[in-house]
């Protein structure tokens, strides 16, 4: 069982967007996948869902539900969704956690978040996410991705853009239906992330 | 539907420095349900079916004298949900009595 963790003090960048995506797309390519909530919110019901929901909003519970995912042998990922502005939950969720991805948008603020958290946690990778897909924003916002490339070579993701249907995964009553642009949006980031936990396997066998 | 799907003997996942600070962070913040609703943006909280116009009229005095009194931004949803939660109180007292 491997862990993937969407974490970053910045709010409203895409983490529990992004979290509900990959595990809906790692279970629609065959890999069994969990959401995992930490933040106070309420926890969605996983009714017409493919993927499972679990609590994990005290440290008692997180630390169960792990190890006993960690009890079975299984080719499963629990997505992990860090919620906003805890560092010290940020913290302990990178060390339990195969890949770490920081997502954020194009703007100043989440730019200047994701490049301080990039440097504390060195094998993180940034996820832009919900950026522009018109041409001109493109080109503008082209200078936020030129930076941190040039500060973390090779740790910046490809952008992800905004697809609005995703919205439907953190309703309250998801009533299974994802339309076409997120279900692509899904399966092309899974694809991504399941690339990243190989490789980092890969990375774990070399060593 | 149970709330987790997971079972199992617990035995340490994380190191107990890093899980006593996160385990302060985590826990809810039952003291101010208000103040948690507000910054969530008003998340979880409803506020559905007629209001008579005087009591609307009452609580939006209340806004605006605590607003006054506390020097600190307060919403209608706080307003409510304290008023509630004393109701709840009251109601548990009464019934414990």
């Amino acid at each position: 069982m491997k862990i993937v963790s969407f974490l970053g003090k910045k709010g409203g960048v895409g983490k529990t967007t992004n979290a509900h995506a990959t595990a809906h797309g790692l279970s629609m390519t065959g890999i069994p996948a969990a959401y995992v909530l930490t933040d106070q919110r309420d926890l969605l019901s996983d009714e017409n869902r493919v993927y499972t929901i679990i609590d994990g909003r005290t440290v008692p519970q997180l630390e169960r539900a792990i190890a006993s995912a960690r009890q079975r042998e299984s080719n499963g990922v629990f997505v992990i969704d860090g919620g906003g502005n805890r560092g010290v939950v940020d913290d302990l969720l990178a060390s339990v956690s195969n890949v770490v991805i920081l997502p954020f948008a194009a703007d100043d603020d989440s730019v200047t978040v994701v490049n301080e958290e990039m440097a504390h946690f060195p094998a993180a990778w940034a996820l832009p996410t919900n950026w522009p897909t018109n041409s001109k924003a493109q080109t503008v916002d082209a200078g936020y991705l030129e930076k941190l490339e040039a500060n973390y070579p090779g740790r910046l993701l490809p952008f992800s853009p905004t697809v609005h249907s995703l919205r439907d995964f953190v309703l309250a009553q998801f009533n299974g239906s994802v339309l076409p642009p997120a279900q692509r949006y899904c399966r092309v980031l899974a694809r991504l992330i399941a690339d990243l936990l190989d490789s980092e396997r890969a990375g774990d066998k070399a060593a | 539907m149970p709330a987790s799907k997971t079972g199992g003997s617990l035995k340490s996942v994380f190191e107990p420095a890093k899980a006593e600070a996160a385990d302060a962070v985590m826990q809810p913040d039952q003291s101010q349900p208000a103040g948690r609703n507000r910054r969530a943006g008003g998340r979880g909280v409803r506020v559905s079916g007629y209001l008579p116009a005087e009591i609307d009229e009452a609580l939006r005095d209340e806004v605006i004298r605590r607003t006054v009194a506390e020097h600190r931004s307060v919403s209608f949803n706080d307003v409510l949900c304290s008023i509630l939660s004393d109701w709840l109180r009251r109601k548990e007292a009464h019934e414990n009595c």
